[in-house]
């Protein structure tokens, strides 16, 4: 990186850091520290919704699933705009008419102590180490495209994000959020804009598509129904509507957004505004991915895209295997170039045998050099122990550090860093209000004051951001601790969905008969979950998007049943 | 205590149903299109 694109990275950085802080000097009270004042506008409420959503990961990966995959990850989006309006719906005028801090709050209202503990406990659990993760998962890559130290880019993130969020609370969140927003938004913007641009003279935008739909990138969206499909439409319009509804219904880092509304039409408007342009903007990530794809047809792409680790395994004996597989890459990505530029000839013919020839062909050179690909990666995991050989996260930077120009690769860097701050800052706020509202005040000092609390408030997410940095820093030594975390999501977010599904729409089933329905959907998930590791799920095969629609439907029968017994 | 209202009419609609119905109506347009882009480069 020159020295530009570095003043472009901390001046941005830091001018966020200074912004949040600035603008958050006056929060006195509990009600600015955790819900901004309840006057946030409902545009900057979208906006915190969707930087909140947008992690650094969103951009490291998604360009880089649609490069080895194509579009199809966005039919995963689709349930979000129904996700929303059901919140809207059901879940927010609740929330506004008891004036609560955190969504746990509401389920002592509606059953009793025990499940708003359990609800409020499996949060901090899952968004605790979730923090860390998202301060870890950028470092990772971060560290290795600019040859930092691991440790010292987890701290630098966490601190950035410590100095606003203790200082400022949610008022200090959301308006660091807005700017966050306009880097991301600007920066992805500008380097769609600059692939296109990077295309070879003589290959325009339409040769561009051609070749990317020939190659099977553009396949938007699917109607067939088969469950083993990760990415269809009707997954996108059932499992996915259950997540969305779990993560922005009832996890707190999402509900603490809306809930700083100035009104409840305030807070609506801006989950509609949420659920209007998150699948254009996503598709707006996931199309970066596919040009970067077209451009590395006309350009030698690198057989293996960390670079750190293609050092290392020159360092090897297998280097001489290495270089030779490289070689190969090579000469088949020579042979596809003209493959393609065929292509793009037999398409201006509008000939179809000829299309279908070329594309064929296309396809099949494109097949040739995936297994070098692959071939690459096996002996990357045979020579360097531990080495990640998923390269997909470094697409998209290395295309950016290699071919953007001076001054964007520093924007590009300060949008992964936005990213990555302001999903944390959200996490913290979060965790420190439920630390403080469901557990500090509820169990340990019920009769402080507005100042006792906010006093406390800082502290507590204070500890739980120095916690997220001893996570991300102890990461690195536990291999499958990420896949854990993620887990974990999945296993437990279930039952909690189940619960407030139970609360909003079914009045008669009490708190004993939901607390115990909520313990056996979870043992039934857990069960469910052993048996498709092992192999033996039978009928019950199933990835873990569907744990969240079977987990909340197991809470709903389970407290039911329940019910009916006790009723007699 | 917050002071956020709760009684009150959506901006720039007449009512909230109209904004649910348009926003479905945005996704279902969406994943027309996106359909239409499908066919058409595949």
């Amino acid at each position: 990186m020159s020295t530009i694109d570095w003043i472009v990275l901390f001046g941005t950085l830091i001018s966020i850091v200074a912004y949040g802080v600035w603008k958050s000097k006056d929060t006195k009270d509990m009600d600015g520290y955790l819900r901004g004042g309840s006057d946030v506008k409902w545009w900057a409420i979208g906006l915190s919704i969707m930087a909140t959503q947008a992690s650094a990961i969103t951009f490291l990966s998604t360009p880089g699933q649609a490069f080895n995959d194509g579009m199809g990850f966005i039919q995963f989006y689709f349930g979000l705009p129904v996700a929303m309006i059901i919140i809207a719906v059901f879940f927010l005028p609740i929330y506004y008419k008891l004036k609560v801090y955190t969504a746990y709050e509401y389920l002592e209202t509606r059953f009793d102590m025990k499940t708003r503990m359990l609800a409020a406990f499996i949060f901090l659990v899952q968004r605790g180490l979730g923090a860390g993760i998202t301060i870890y998962a950028p470092s990772i890559i971060l560290s290795s495209l600019l040859g930092w130290d691991l440790k010292i880019t987890n701290v630098l993130i966490g601190t950035l994000v410590i100095i606003y969020t203790v200082s400022g609370g949610t008022k200090a969140v959301t308006q660091t959020q807005k700017t966050q927003m306009a880097v991301m938004m600007g920066g992805m913007i500008i380097a769609g804009i600059l692939v296109i641009v990077s295309l070879p003279t003589g290959v325009g935008f339409g040769d561009a598509l051609n070749v990317a739909g020939k190659m099977g990138k553009l396949d938007v969206v699917d109607f067939s129904f088969d469950l083993k499909n990760r990415y269809s439409f009707w997954s996108g319009m059932t499992g996915a509507v259950f997540l969305f509804l779990s993560y922005f219904g009832t996890d707190q880092s999402q509900v603490q957004r809306y809930l700083s509304g100035k009104s409840l039409s305030e807070s609506r408007l801006g989950l509609m505004m949420n659920g209007l342009l998150k699948v254009p903007m996503q598709f707006i990530i996931l199309f970066i991915g596919v040009m970067v794809f077209v451009y590395y047809q006309y350009n030698q792409p690198p057989v293996f895209f960390n670079e750190t680790v293609k050092e290392e395994i020159y360092e090897t004996d297998y280097a001489d295997d290495f270089r030779t597989l490289e070689l190969e890459y090579e000469s088949v990505f020579s042979e596809k170039l003209e493959a393609v530029n065929e292509l793009n000839r037999a398409i201006k013919t509008d000939d179809p045998l000829e299309i279908e020839s070329a594309q064929t062909l296309v396809n099949q050179i494109q097949t040739e050099s995936d297994e070098i690909r692959a071939e690459a990666k096996v002996m990357i995991e045979a020579a360097v122990p531990g080495a990640e050989i998923n390269d997909k996260d470094y697409i998209f930077m290395t295309f950016v550090m290699n071919v953007l120009p001076v001054g964007i690769i520093g924007l590009l860097f300060a949008v992964i860093f936005s990213a990555a701050m302001s999903s944390t800052a959200s996490e913290l706020n979060a965790l420190g209000g439920t630390t403080t509202i469901d557990f500090y005040k509820r169990k340990v000092k019920q009769d402080g004051d507005d100042l006792h609390y906010l006093k406390k408030s800082k502290l507590f997410t204070l500890a739980w951001g120095i916690l997220a940095i001893i996570i991300a820093s102890s990461l690195s030594l536990f291999e499958n601790l990420i896949q854990a975390v993620n887990l974990i999501g999945s296993l437990f977010y279930p039952t909690v969905l189940g619960i407030f599904i139970v609360a909003f729409f079914f009045k008669s089933i009490k708190s004993n008969a939901v607390f115990i329905g909520a313990i056996l959907s979870q043992l039934v998930i857990f069960l469910i979950h052993y048996l498709n590791i092992q192999g033996t799920a039978g009928v019950f095969t199933m990835g873990f998007l569907w744990y969240n629609a079977l987990g909340c439907i197991l809470v709903v029968l389970f407290s039911f049943m329940i019910k009916i017994v006790r009723d007699k | 205590q917050n002071t956020n209202e709760v009684n009150d009419k959506p901006p720039f609609f007449s009512s909230w149903p109209k904004v649910y119905m348009l926003v479905m109506g945005v996704l279902a347009v969406l994943i027309f299109l996106f359909y239409l882009f499908t066919e058409h480069y595949s």
